[in-house]
């Protein structure tokens, strides 16, 4: 076969291919939900591909990350107890996380702020959002990223519209699954009892596929002990 | 003596020759096999108001560069069916029935009818234009717009897009032939959470992922489930 006829037959069988694959994911809707989400890749290993906090690339172990409170400021000093909780569920979880309103040094930010229907992305059927931010490109996102993002900030927004009719634990559980967001998880569609399980009134503490499993997400294991190690 | 100085250039040569292959080596093996080197912390030193006001400038410059590129979208170029879809990093509310009968009852309208067009907003998510085939609940004809979370995402580069989707009411498209259950909020009629949406597919009904009953309706076709919803109304 001459090679201008194999470059016609590769694009004829391969031509379809992908217009099946583009029309299956189409219609299939949503992508694989769970962590981790780049070709089973570790943070914590050179060569790997995954998303994870900007400063921690290559390095095993404890990761830190500041809550910055906002929402006092925007007049939602009644979120102040449930959204400590969350961050204290988190901090005190297993795992390398470790997650406060206190400076640590080389520490990731999250902004926690509370909003309304109508901004920044949200609408009524939300509760909550988080638009991670990328140390590389200096674009924010909303959705899985279609490529591994240096997590260099995260702005996570709490749906006033919604939660203020939903009580504490539901303010508690968007906070600690945003920030699970923030940290470079994804929803996990399997176990009901994780705090990356998507709907509300969820889970108000991490549990064991939050924090996952050692040695990585390489050896199945799901979690912030997948993406940081430790 | 000629040959020696000769000689012992040589050699210093070789020596220099060879210390530059090795360090040429290293460096290429310390570059291939650690892709995802550490980067310097550009922020070390740096104080807490500043680093507050760098991220507030970037998320500043962010928000206006997407907003610039939505406004200047031309989405009668792009073939959405190809575009491939991404779920938002975003919490629900519970699905918004438990069954058919409380989703036909909670709704305020509920409807067939085909995709016209779409338009996307920055942060406000997108109004997607129907052509109403039928009316089964409320009142309404013609066409009527629709309020979505999610819609169109600029790629890493702001050349490419792809779809943002809220898990709980994926992105209606041109095109699209669906029955909806419509609740009015605070930016117009939106679909119930998880329970809102059917498409109307060559295969029969197709529901979203979570509806907690729309395992049940598969396979039924579209007039079936037309049927069935207006007998719940009367």
């Amino acid at each position: 076969m001459s090679g201008l006829k194999r470059s016609v037959f590769r694009s004829a069988i391969t031509g379809p291919i992908i217009t099946l694959l583009l029309g299956v994911s189409a219609v299939g809707g949503l992508a694989n939900n769970d962590t981790p989400s780049y070709n089973n890749g570790d943070c914590w290993q050179a060569g790997t591909n995954t998303t994870c906090t900007w400063n921690h690339l290559s390095i095993k172990g404890a990761v830190y990350f500041r809550a910055i409170d906002n929402f006092t400021g925007q007049g939602y000093a009644a979120y102040s107890t449930p959204i400590h909780a969350a961050v204290n569920a988190w901090n005190s979880a297993p795992g390398p996380q470790y997650y406060s309103f206190t400076a640590h040094s080389n520490d990731v930010w999250q902004y926690i702020n509370v909003s309304h229907s109508g901004s920044n992305g949200l609408t009524d059927s939300l509760t909550a959002i988080t638009w991670l931010c990328d140390y590389q490109t200096k674009a924010c996102g909303d959705v899985y990223p279609s490529n591994p993002v240096e997590i260099w900030y995260t702005n996570l927004y709490l749906n006033a519209t919604r939660l203020d009719t939903m009580g504490a634990n539901a303010i508690q559980s968007a906070t600690a699954h945003e920030s699970g967001h923030g940290m470079g998880l994804w929803h996990n569609s399997v176990d009901s009892s994780s705090i990356m399980w998507p709907n509300l009134p969820g889970n108000l503490v991490p549990d064991a596929s939050d924090w996952g499993t050692s040695p990585g997400c390489a050896n199945g294991g799901h979690g912030t002990r997948c993406i940081y190690g430790g | 003596m000629v040959k020696v100085i000769v000689s012992r250039k040589r050699s210093v040569l070789t020596v220099l020759g060879t210390l530059l292959l090795v360090f040429a080596g290293v460096a290429t093996v310390q570059a291939g096999s650690s892709p995802k080197a550490a980067p310097v912390n550009r922020e070390a030193g740096l104080t807490d108001a500043q680093r507050n006001a760098l991220y507030r400038d970037t998320w500043s410059a962010f928000q206006a560069k997407y907003s610039q590129w939505i406004a200047t979208l031309d989405l009668s170029k792009v073939n959405l069916r190809t575009l491939p879809h991404r779920p938002l990093l975003a919490s629900y509310a519970q699905p918004a029935a438990e069954n058919l009968t409380q989703a036909t009852h909670d709704a305020d309208l509920v409807l067939r009818g085909t995709v016209i067009s779409i338009r996307p907003t920055p942060f406000d998510g997108t109004y997607v234009s129907l052509r109403i085939s039928k009316n089964l609940k409320g009142s309404a004809s013609g066409t009527i717009v629709v309020h979505q979370a999610g819609g169109i995402r600029p790629g890493s580069d702001w050349k490419g897009m792809f779809i943002a989707d809220s898990e709980a009411a994926p992105l209606l498209i041109p095109g699209d032939d669906v029955v909806l259950f419509l609740q009015g909020g605070r930016l117009g009629l939106e679909p119930q959470a998880f329970t809102g949406v059917y498409w109307s597919t060559t295969h029969g009904l197709k529901a979203v992922p979570g509806n907690p009953f729309g395992r049940g309706l598969d396979g039924l076709t579209a007039p079936a489930f037309q049927t069935l919803i207006s007998s719940l109304v009367r």
